[in-house]
């Protein structure tokens, strides 16, 4: 999983939407808040290349769109212990 | 019948591990001395040993046995797998034994027991072998502008 600390400062607390797609444009979340103060954690699986748009949307001001790439790489390593007893 | 079984048994053996001699030590001895001496069994003996694993770029397992064997004793080495089946056993009488022993099949390694016996004073010294694999992620995020 991949954590993303989003926080967005809403001084009046006006209603706002919050949304979430991934590299194709698919909507992974999507809801609506009044924090004056939003943070929120969001966990999301991760693939081996991945790409996230986190999209802010007050209906006044324009789009907050902050976008993510995500590239993971794996390798296997060999531990060897000797032990005398 | 019960030679073939035998016979078969020194064929396993001897593919699956391949006994490297011993040239001038790749890994120089460390902790030789007073170290040595624990772990021993039997009547308290000045002979010493040491397992030592050495890094194959290759991929394979390459373990350096050093037995200091100051007695000119008659020793054995026997190296026991996972499910303490025996895969390699052979005496020698070395006074500076420093061999390198090679696992040929290195994908089915998980655990190794390697035991030096002292045939004349009876001291066994015994030294397990543990591989771990470990799987690493590296995650990278950045931002795209």
């Amino acid at each position: 999983m991949i954590v993303f600390n989003v926080s967005y400062a809403n001084p009046d607390g006006n209603k706002f939407q919050v949304i979430v797609k991934d590299q194709d444009g698919t909507q992974l979340y999507q809801n609506l808040f009044s924090d004056k103060a939003f943070y929120k954690q969001f966990r999301l699986p991760r693939a081996d290349k991945d790409r996230l748009v986190f999209i802010i949307r007050n209906g006044r001001d324009a789009d907050v769109v902050k976008t993510f790439e995500v590239n993971v790489s794996s390798r296997v390593t060999q531990e060897v212990s000797v032990r005398k007893f | 019948m019960k030679s073939a079984i035998a016979n078969i048994r020194k064929v396993a053996v001897f593919s699956l591990f391949t006994l490297t001699l011993a040239g001038t030590g790749l890994v120089s001895r460390a902790n030789n001395g007073n170290e040595g001496n624990k772990g021993t069994t039997g009547t308290a003996s000045a002979n010493t040993a040491d397992v030592k694993y050495i890094a194959d770029n290759n991929g394979g397992y390459l373990f350096n046995v050093i037995y200091n064997n100051i007695s000119n004793s008659r020793f054995s080495v026997i190296i026991l797998d996972a499910n303490g089946d025996q895969l390699f056993q052979s005496h020698y009488s070395d006074k500076q034994f420093n061999r390198k022993f090679k696992l040929a099949q290195p994908e089915e390694f998980g655990r190794l027991t390697f035991i030096i016996r002292n045939l004349a004073d009876n001291t066994v010294q015994r030294f397990e072998v543990d591989a771990n694999s470990r799987l690493i992620e590296d995650v990278e995020v950045k931002e795209v502008k």
